[in-house]
């Protein structure tokens, strides 16, 4: 995906690997009194049942100088059983000076068995904002399924365009081996949130009041703004995250 | 010196460091327990050792201490270069402001007291703590270590299971201040921890080259509560 502005308007041009399909543009939500009605929203979505074995998802987002922008899934994305391999996703965005992006990952419920791969390799540019959120459930909690996946993989980076390293979050969850030492670093919640804020941690201050199980956190390097959430369950994360992300979405430059 | 007595200066040198008394400031750190605890994660001496285990086994011996087994091996050969890399990725990791701060805070000042002292083996030291000082490099506490026992010829795996120790040894003092947990508690978990330690400890080495990982949400979510946290009896 590559979202520019020209002498016409924002241009966008959209190709996507098998199996991912971009709807929109849309205008932009209305929320809490602030307003997106002049950004393009996309969803993302994947027309097959979810990441299945061997499967390899690759997402390219560009966003150019000026141009504000939302990406968001239709739907969570299900991890299933592996034999072998399991499934990729990698992510790779950049935004441009002046750019600000809205991404959201979405959640990831992966199922018994699994096996998943998910990168991230987060671009950003002087003068550029993103807004990245991701969340994870621990399984199909619902379905009794707690910690029943066999691997999982996440690794986020964000640096400069030279290539220097600001922020790095990778983790490898492996309840067959690890079970115990999980719970005890999830304490009882099925579910995990993250928000990133990059381009400024004003509007992101760690006095935010949150949810008892939130925090806010400036990132190294002068770099933005975290948040994350440890929830009973998935849904209860974006209403916990959403005033944070709509208050720094809202600073100059962003929403009306 | 013969080899022996080389073993028991590095030996001595590591206890000197690794102790609590050394004015590395490790001691005013509880590493997010204190506010896991008021958060209601943590309950008594049992939730203690679990959130210690998987403290160690899931974010310091993937992380710090395969960052310290790095940047000792570079240490050893005076690759400076190599030991800032290695430093800038493993404060990179670090999202959390407090854990952050305490990590080049203890490193810092772990250098600044080991310089004081070294004499003829602070080359290495004073450089690494130049580095820190001028702002061209973080001062991880683990990459501090490593340039420490470098310059001191204490082996690598020494190093790592002494941080893993410490780290152990630190949080179940701070969780005595936090809980109702006897120093019998403590000792009993540190006994249970000790041969987790060495396992942990060998892998921390042997994958050392392995890119730095950690997963321990409860830590992470409660160090950025305990930034704002009304009362405060540690730092982090």
């Amino acid at each position: 995906m590559r979202f520019e502005r020209t002498a016409g308007g924002l241009t966008s041009r959209v190709s996507c690997t098998p199996g991912l399909e971009l709807r929109g543009p849309f205008p932009g939500p209305s929320s809490s009194g602030v307003s997106f009605a002049s950004w393009p929203s996309y969803f993302l979505r994947n027309v097959t049942a979810g990441m299945l074995d061997g499967d390899c998802y690759e997402i390219d987002v560009r966003v150019g100088r000026g141009v504000a922008v939302r990406v968001s899934p239709t739907s969570a994305t299900r991890v299933f059983v592996a034999r072998e391999h399991g499934a990729t996703m990698r992510v790779r965005i950049e935004v441009e000076p002046g750019g600000l992006l809205d991404y959201d990952a979405g959640l990831t419920i992966p199922h018994v068995g699994a096996i998943g791969e998910q990168i991230t390799e987060i671009v950003v540019h002087p003068g550029a904002r993103l807004a990245y959120s991701d969340s994870l459930s621990f399984g199909r909690i619902a379905s009794g399924e707690r910690f029943a996946f066999t691997r999982l993989t996440s690794d986020l980076r964000v640096h400069t365009p030279e290539g220097r390293v600001l922020l790095s979050r990778r983790s490898v969850l492996e309840p067959p081996t690890h079970r115990v030492l999980l719970e005890a670093a999830c304490g009882g919640a099925n579910a995990l949130g993250s928000l990133l804020l990059i381009g400024s941690g004003e509007g992101a201050t760690p006095e935010q009041t949150l949810d008892t199980h939130a925090g806010v956190s400036q990132l190294p390097h002068d770099l933005g703004a975290q948040a994350q959430v440890l929830a009973a369950r998935a849904e209860q994360i974006p209403p916990i995250l959403a005033p944070l992300r709509l208050k720094w979405l809202a600073l100059p430059g962003g929403a009306s | 010196m013969d080899g022996s007595a080389d073993r028991l200066s590095a030996l001595l040198t590591l206890m000197q460091l690794l102790d609590s008394s050394f004015p590395a400031g490790t001691f005013a750190h509880s590493y997010g327990l204190e506010q896991a605890v008021r958060d209601g994660y943590v309950r008594d001496a049992a939730g203690v050792e679990a959130f210690v285990s998987a403290l160690l086994s899931l974010q310091v011996a993937t992380s710090d201490a395969r960052a310290l087994a790095r940047g000792h091996r570079a240490a050893v050969i005076g690759d400076l270069r190599s030991v800032a890399e290695v430093d800038h990725a493993l404060f990179a990791t670090k999202g959390a402001a407090e854990l952050r701060r305490a990590s080049t805070a203890t490193g810092r000042r772990t250098l600044q007291e080991v310089a004081a002292h070294a004499e003829g083996h602070a080359g290495l030291v004073v450089a690494h703590l130049e580095a820190v000082e001028a702002g061209t490099v973080p001062g991880t506490h683990p990459v501090a270590l490593a340039v420490v026992g470098a310059a001191f010829d204490i082996p690598a795996l020494d190093l790592v299971a002494g941080l893993l120790s410490s780290t152990a040894n630190t949080l179940h003092q701070a969780s005595m201040r936090l809980l109702p947990v006897s120093h019998r508690d403590v000792q009993a978990a540190l006994h249970r921890a000790r041969s987790t330690i060495a396992t942990l400890a060998r892998q921390a080495i042997a994958s050392a080259d392995e890119p730095l990982s950690t997963f321990h949400p409860v830590q992470e979510v409660a160090s950025m509560r305990h930034e704002t946290a009304a009362i405060r009896f540690f730092a982090s």
